[in-house]
């Protein structure tokens, strides 16, 4: 064709030229990436269980392990305080909980019973939040007849409403959300 | 006029003055120049080689005219002869350039035989308050998939992402490729006009759209010593909110010209008509400025953009767990609902867009032509999660995606019947991924390189007929390095193929690994068009689409807090190949115009992100959805999409259009989040002859969509001491919708135009099967706009 002469073939060069000049700058290894510490992370949660006798019990439920099944006594009062912890570094593991005492104003712990014959409240020892709310993090769990059921546990974080009665009205995000088997016997 | 004739007087009067002209544009020597030589009135024309010369002159000072009947007469003052020959330039009747300028430039199709549809300046000028999207959406065939209202993605024929390219002043827009909430960061400011090309015809782009190509052409600008532009601004009920944008062109008669763009919009939570959208504000800042020089036969251009948006994402879809999503699912009421406000609080979202391109465009004779372009773009995202303590205030996600590009074009001469283009392109990607924010990268680091060439011949034997054939192949090369957690690497069998791939152990739970990917992409398009007479055109096309899955398809590895989602790419996935097909009738002049087009699409190996076998990820602290990017054997699309207007008369028009897709696999599964049935309606009045008052009417229907995949799950309430086990149905469309917009506008001076627009008129409460955030809560409610727009 006549118009290919018109163009001058030392430009269609030195376009190939520039292009694969460009690419060998750049046919360069990356260095290797920085590997990333997952932060906050909550992956261990321990219900301690305080018996009237003073004697404890730990239920602790680590990332991929079954949840441990919480034993009690019928008829009997318990004080229980939760914990949860990062511990994604065996050597250094974090303690989330007092993070969510800082923040108290912004956690929430609720509790949701199934088939057990178990009321919780929160303790006198419970920390309180700035508005003089209970955060639930330390409870009274007082057992009637043998029984067994299902406690499921919440650290809601930025609730709506704290004086709400179900998960539902509470909002907020589950930031943990774990179903403890328990018998009473 | 005075002639000095002291020659006579002199006895050295024997200098010469020796010339050449050429035309200013093409350096074509020009023949018949009219030269005179005032001071002797002298006369005579230039030759064939465009050279003029006068002898027997005298050590004087003397002035040139040169005229030609086509061009601009210029004069010219030599201050003493000589032997040395000089040049002269004429430049073409200005009116004459601009013909050619508006043939060149104007709206045109970019294709012959593709599927072509376009918004104009004035048709995108009515959605600045809006995104890009959101005017996209006008148009047949596109749908928008919004993750809540200010992050918008336009969706082409049911495919977004890496299925559709949008292409800004020439080079592809890279940012937009990853999930559905990653819209793409283009601010339509300064934007002449947007067209659509359906189907994968414009193999310039890309082999890989099956979608199709989005284009956003430049303003055209005039060679004439002018300076144009707009201020317009607006105040819109809906998030209470305000923008101002201003574009302003400087041009001169030389072809130089340089302008700039800026655009400023805020705005606060969006409300429902029951309720606030908590946390739903946007802020936007854009900017962009160029300048070059266009002298028809060639120009170089600067151009800078700036883009930055910083938009709030629902609080309500704020959720931790499965159990919070059933919840939220079965609530009817959003979960959170806080007093307006305009402040953006966390979870949010950042991005933030350069552009640089550098363009030189060379025309020759019989206007073939050729240009070179260099284009960078950088991008940040960033994303903000609801974290405890200092973290907060860090993103959760920040990606830093650069971008280089090259791309060479050439085109034949466009006299003959048959003309055909080419190209090369090269593509560098480095892709980082900031390791300080406390969250496991959602995309690794990776290096892309890709470099493709193309083809296209178009035949065009009379006005009748054209077809057009076109071939593309594209090397696409990821070198990526990734962390594996070792039981997610065990768990897929990683071991089994890539064990080659480690290179040490990071921490003690994971693999550090480097993936290599090579893929080479051939793509292949062939079309006719064939009038109807009438000005009816039929069009078909058909073309053959290779795209390799991206880096999100192959490595993704994190949540997706809002949907309580965890998504997985897979190291195993191919290339997906499809074969597309497009028929349409066309007629676009007259009382009545239509397009009637109709596609189908065969896909093997469509990469699609669907619920993962494991259901849910139980091992975290709460429990998620798993969602693998899974490739399916095949997928069939087909779909109608039908533009049509008439245009009573000068005082009544009516337009609607209306598309139709059905997307499933093989086995008849329907995909997900494909447009049910939409139609859009307008009508619109100018009862005045000699006032430029209007009245727009529009409807906007959606129907409800019937076609959708099941990936429901159950979840175990405690309700009043007892487990309840339920179906959450995140399946299930929300119901069809049908909005009534209504707009007033006026003219004034013809230089400020006034509208008065309220969009939702009947306030209804409703909500859109294409929102990610459908089950938090539902749409906008009316919107009042008032807006300006003062042209200069």
């Amino acid at each position: 064709m006549k118009n290919l002469t018109e163009l001058p073939p030392t430009l269609i060069l030195r376009t190939m030229f520039t292009l694969s000049v460009f690419l060998l700058f750049t046919n360069c290894k990356k260095e290797a990436p920085e590997e990333i510490n997952e932060e906050e992370v909550i992956n261990r949660v321990t219900l301690s269980v305080t018996a009237s006798d003073n004697s404890t019990t730990a239920y602790t439920w680590n990332e991929g392990s079954t949840i441990p099944t919480i034993s009690l006594a019928a008829n009997a009062s318990y004080s229980v305080s939760v914990s949860f912890y990062d511990a994604s570094d065996a050597s250094e593991i974090e303690d989330i909980t007092e993070e969510v005492i800082e923040e108290a104003d912004e956690h929430f712990v609720f509790y949701e019973i199934a088939s057990a014959n178990l009321v919780i409240a929160s303790a006198s020892t419970d920390v309180k939040d700035s508005n003089g709310v209970s955060t639930n993090l330390i409870t009274d769990w007082i057992t009637t007849d043998a029984s067994s059921g299902q406690v499921r546990l919440f650290l809601i974080h930025e609730p709506n409403d704290k004086a709400a009665t179900t998960r539902g009205a509470i909002g907020g995000a589950s930031d943990v959300e774990l179903s403890f088997p328990i018998i009473i016997q | 006029m005075v002639c000095l004739t002291n020659h006579l007087y002199s006895q050295e009067c024997n200098a010469s003055i020796f010339g050449v002209v050429f035309d200013l544009h093409d350096n074509i020597p020009l023949q018949d120049v009219r030269v005179t030589l005032i001071e002797e009135n002298r006369q005579i024309q230039t030759t064939e080689n465009g050279r003029f010369v006068f002898t027997t002159l005298c050590k004087q000072g003397y002035t040139l005219l040169l005229e030609h009947p086509d061009c601009s007469p210029i004069t010219t003052r030599i201050i003493q002869p000589s032997t040395i020959q000089k040049k002269f330039y004429l430049e073409h009747h200005l009116n004459e350039l601009e013909e050619i300028i508006v043939v060149e430039q104007g709206q045109k199709n970019t294709t012959i035989t593709g599927i072509e549809s376009s918004l104009s300046k004035e048709e995108i000028q009515r959605f600045q308050s809006k995104s890009l999207g959101d005017a996209l959406a006008q148009l047949p065939g596109v749908s928008s998939i919004k993750t809540g209202n200010a992050i918008v993605k336009p969706m082409v024929h049911g495919v977004t992402g890496s299925r559709l390219a949008i292409v800004q002043d020439g080079i592809r827009l890279q940012d937009h490729e990853w999930g559905a909430d990653h819209a793409p960061s283009i601010d339509v400011n300064g934007t002449d006009q947007l067209q659509l090309i359906k189907g994968a015809t414009a193999l310039q782009f890309g082999g890989d759209a099956l979608g199709g190509v989005i284009q956003l052409i430049p303003q055209k600008r005039a060679l004439k010593d002018s300076i144009f532009g707009s201020i317009s601004s607006g105040l819109v009920s809906q998030g209470k909110a305000g923008y101002l944008l201003t574009d302003l062109t400087k041009t001169f008669r030389n072809g130089s010209y340089f302008g700039g763009n800026l655009s400023i919009k805020n705005a606060g939570d969006f409300i429902n008509p029951n309720h606030v959208l908590s946390n739903t504000g946007n802020r936007e800042q854009h900017a962009k400025v160029y300048f070059g020089r266009n002298t028809i036969t060639q120009e170089w251009s600067i151009k800078y953009s700036y883009f930055q948006k910083e938009a709030g994402i629902l609080s309500a879809a704020h959720i931790g767990t499965v159990g919070d999503l059933a919840r939220a699912i079965e609530s009817t009421q959003p979960l959170y609902e806080n007093p307006w406000t305009r402040k953006i609080n966390n979870p949010k979202q950042s991005t933030v867009h350069h552009g640089l391109s550098l363009r030189y465009d060379k025309r020759m004779a019989n206007q073939a032509k050729w240009d070179l372009q260099y284009s960078f773009q950088a991008n940040n995202r960033k994303e903000f999660d609801v974290r405890r303590g200092d973290a907060n205030n860090r993103a959760a996600l920040d990606i830093r995606l650069q971008t280089h590009d090259i791309l060479f074009n050439f085109r034949s001469r466009q006299e003959s019947s048959l003309r055909w283009q080419s190209g090369v392109s090269a593509q560098l990607q480095d892709n980082f991924v900031n390791p300080n924010t406390g969250v496991r990268r959602l995309i690794p680091d990776y290096i892309r390189y890709k470099l493709g060439a193309y083809a296209t011949s178009e035949y065009t034997p009379s006005n009748d007929f054209s077809a057009e054939i076109g071939f593309r192949f594209d090397y696409d090369h990821i070198d990526a390095q990734k962390y594996y957690r070792i039981a997610n690497w065990n768990m897929r069998s990683y071991n089994d193929d890539f064990s080659q791939t480690i290179i040490s152990t990071g921490n003690s739970s994971s693999y550090l690994t480097r993936q290599i990917k090579r893929f080479g992409n051939l793509s292949a398009s062939m079309g006719v068009k064939q009038s109807l007479g009438q000005q009816t055109y039929a069009l078909f096309n058909l073309g053959y689409i290779t795209r390799s899955p991206n880096p999100a398809e192959l490595f993704s590895d994190g949540l997706h807090h809002a949907l309580a989602t965890i998504e997985q790419g897979d190291l195993r996935l191919a290339q997906e190949r499809a074969i597309k097909g497009v028929v349409s009738i066309e007629k676009n002049k007259g009382i009545l115009q239509y397009a009637l087009s109709v596609y189908f699409s065969r896909v093997k190996d469509y990469i699609l992100l669907q619920p993962s076998d494991q259901g849910f990820d139980q091992a975290r602290s709460s429990a998620f959805l798993v969602r693998e990017y899974t490739p399916l054997d095949r997928v069939n699309m087909a779909g109608v999409d039908l533009d049509f207007k008439l245009h009573f008369n000068k005082h009544f028009r009516y337009q609607a259009t209306a598309a139709w897709v059905k997307a499933e696999t093989g086995k008849g599964e329907p995909l997900l989040d494909i447009p049910p049935l939409n139609l859009l309606q307008e009508l619109v009045f100018e009862p005045f002859k000699n006032n430029p008052f209007l009245v727009r009417l529009s409807s906007q229907y959606q129907a409800r969509q019937t076609q959708y995949p099941d990936n429901n799950f159950t979840y175990t309430f405690i309700e009043n001491g007892a487990l309840v086990e339920r179906t959450i149905d995140i399946s299930s469309p929300p119901g069809q919708f049908h909005l009534m917009h209504l707009s007033l506008e006026t003219m004034l001076k013809e230089k400020i135009r006034i509208s008065l627009t309220a969009e939702n008129i009947f306030d209804l409460d409703y909500r859109n099967y294409l929102n990610r955030l459908r089950y938090f809560a539902g749409e906008t409610g009316r919107n009042i706009r008032l807006e300006l727009l003062y042209l200069f």
